[in-house]
């Protein structure tokens, strides 16, 4: 499973308009539930994960979350993207009472964590990638973010032939 | 003996497996040797007695016990402060292979 089969432009949200994380993760859960991604109770099952071990990271140009919780609500694996006009403040990963003010939203849906390694590998690289982060900084097309994100895998293999 | 790492994370999935990897790459570039555990922050006191880790390495705060070297991992997901992470870790199991 490759981050081509995760990711579906129609699964990256760019008009979510939310005062607060908690709307933010309202509204995207709330369109996973709609498609079909997640059963009822997926909300529930990452709110109660984010409040004890928040996913907000200190990522450069612009901070991400990378929210994430048991396969259990899981109906369709995919990596749900939100970017969001106006960033919303996450609790910081294993940094206490430090908040971050996060632009794009990761949603790992996944029903399998442990075996989707390169996966997490490719999600975890694209921020360690200052181009293209300040390309995502910028796109607001959700197809046009499809693609960059599905770029980078692109590359990768690549460079590995 | 082979030292022992321990890496924990609030749920043991997700961003443990990715400082895993990582932590494995960054062992075999420098020649070294350790077993590489991964557990959840809820299951780390059971797991550090049963396996009796050289170092632990989480993404969180978390209060590891005492005596053990320990090192935030967190830099690993976000590329920041990525090569300082991975330089400490590789010290400390260079020490212990001693």
């Amino acid at each position: 499973m490759n981050l081509r089969d995760l990711i579906y432009p129609e699964l990256v949200f760019t008009n979510i308009k939310a005062a607060d994380r908690n709307e933010a993760l309202k509204r995207l859960t709330g369109s996973l539930m709609e498609k079909g991604f997640v059963k009822e109770g997926y909300y529930e099952m990452l709110m109660a994960r984010e409040e004890v071990y928040p996913t907000g990271l200190r990522t450069e140009p612009f901070a991400v979350a990378v929210p994430h919780a048991d396969p259990d609500c899981v109906l369709k694996p995919c990596i749900a993207i939100a970017r969001l006009e106006k960033p919303v403040e996450f609790d910081e990963m294993g940094n206490e009472s430090q908040t971050v003010q996060v632009k794009y939203i990761f949603n790992l849906v996944l029903q399998k964590m442990d075996q989707q390694l390169e996966l997490l590998q490719t999600v975890i690289g694209v921020f360690s990638d200052r181009d293209l982060m300040k390309r995502l900084e910028t796109e607001t097309r959700p197809d046009k973010i499809a693609e960059i994100l599905c770029g980078m895998e692109q590359e990768t293999d690549r460079l590995g032939e | 003996m082979v030292p022992t790492i321990l890496i924990c994370c609030a749920s043991s999935i997700a961003t443990s497996t990715v400082v895993a990897y990582k932590v494995r790459e960054a062992l075999e570039e420098n020649g070294l040797e350790a077993n590489v555990i991964q557990s959840s922050f809820a299951e780390m006191n059971a797991k550090v007695e049963m396996t009796n880790p050289d170092l632990i390495m989480v993404t969180g705060t978390v209060t590891v016990p005492e005596g053990i070297p320990r090192i935030v991992a967190t830099p690993l997901l976000t590329g920041i402060g990525a090569g300082k992470v991975i330089e400490e870790m590789v010290e400390v199991i260079k020490k212990v292979e001693k």
